[in-house]
């Protein structure tokens, strides 16, 4: 994932213009989720679609889940392009 | 006036900022005393099932080290506050050597190297923090990566003497990632956990309350060297919750990374 396509130039150009970014532990999400905080239940969603090991999900900006790509499953910068795709940006 | 404007124009430029080169004494040497802590907790139990990991203890508690061995992390000329440069990769190993003679600069995967920045230059002494991918080949089947090592040196600016060094695991939840290979099985075994403590770390002089003119703050020279590692270290990753509501509130779409190991360092 870091030397993919989270070093590719395309990637990294749309995720400044056009994204919020952020990374999380799982542990911590499930915490998160758990807690009573107004993001809970954004969290707790997330943590339930998580795929083992590292999970790369696209959110609306009201926390909907829009998609997401296992980096197991596919670890190109095809691929990462069309999870971006999924947020209509 | 249009006599004036060249003036003008010298009057408002800005002056280039100051720049360093830090010196070192030939003859100065540092000693670090070494610690090394067992894991306190990982995700599959690897760390408490394999001897060599049970109760690490470094190779010698303590050693003196030779200003050659530190005059690898200078920079080649002389440098801004807040600049960073590229360290020969081989230049933490005579360190991290006395925590175990495994150290190696090569890593099996991920971002290898080291780049140090100036952090503070102040009329007596200056600061650098420097940072390291390495991993440490405990026995031919165990191979114990550590997510980074953050070094600091104090250096006196006119005796060119290492005043105080410290070459540490940072402390954070999750920071070690382990292989262990099943030589019967022909494959390796991975964990991840945490380790409060692997550092060496020279015993503090008395009276180095720090006094700086120039500065940056640690959290932007660590910024600066981990973009030094990493393409998307640029990005303005924000904490999940500062994310949502930057989101809300710019209406726009959120990157969730979740991962089992920091993003930014190479335990995971």
């Amino acid at each position: 994932m870091r030397a993919g396509p989270l070093s590719d130039a395309r990637v990294l150009d749309r995720l400044e213009r056009d994204f919020v970014c952020t990374w999380i532990l799982h542990d911590d999400l499930v915490r998160l989720g758990d807690g009573p905080g107004p993001w809970a239940p954004i969290a707790k969603d997330v943590a339930q679609a998580y795929a083992y090991p590292v999970d790369s999900l696209v959110l609306s900006s009201e926390g909907e889940i829009l998609g997401h790509v296992a980096a197991n499953e596919d670890s190109s910068i095809e691929g990462y392009l069309r999870l971006l795709d999924a947020a209509g940006r | 006036m249009l006599l004036l404007a060249p003036l003008l124009t010298l009057f408002v430029q800005t002056p280039a900022p100051e720049r360093f080169l830090p010196r070192l004494d030939p003859a100065a040497s540092i000693t670090l005393e070494a610690s090394w802590s067992p894991c306190k907790r990982s995700k599959y139990g690897l760390f408490a099932e394999t001897e060599v990991l049970r109760a690490p203890a470094p190779a010698e508690a303590r050693r003196t080290h030779p200003a050659a061995e530190l005059a690898p992390f200078l920079p080649p000329g002389p440098v801004e506050v807040g600049e960073v440069w590229p360290v020969p990769r081989a230049a933490i190993l005579p360190f991290l050597r006395q925590l175990h003679p495994g150290a190696r600069a090569e890593l099996a995967y991920g971002e290898p190297g080291t780049f140090a920045c100036l952090r503070a230059v102040g009329p007596r002494r200056l600061e650098l923090l420097f940072r390291a991918h390495a991993e440490l080949q405990l026995t031919p089947e165990v191979l114990y990566r550590p997510a980074q090592f953050e070094g600091r040196l104090l250096l006196d600016r006119e005796l060119g003497t290492p005043l105080a060094l410290s070459i540490v695991l940072p402390d954070r939840d999750t920071n070690v990632d382990v292989n262990v290979l099943q030589p019967d099985q022909g494959y390796s075994l991975a964990d991840i956990g945490h380790v409060p403590e692997l550092s060496l770390v020279s015993p503090a002089p008395p009276g180095l309350a720090p006094s700086w003119e120039r500065e940056i703050p640690d959290a932007s020279a660590r910024r600066s060297l981990a973009r030094a590692f990493y393409r998307f270290a640029r990005l303005d990753w924000l904490p999940f919750e500062d994310a949502l509501t930057h989101a809300s509130a710019t209406e726009k779409p959120v990157l969730v990374l979740v991962l089992f190991g920091t993003l930014d360092d190479e335990s995971c």
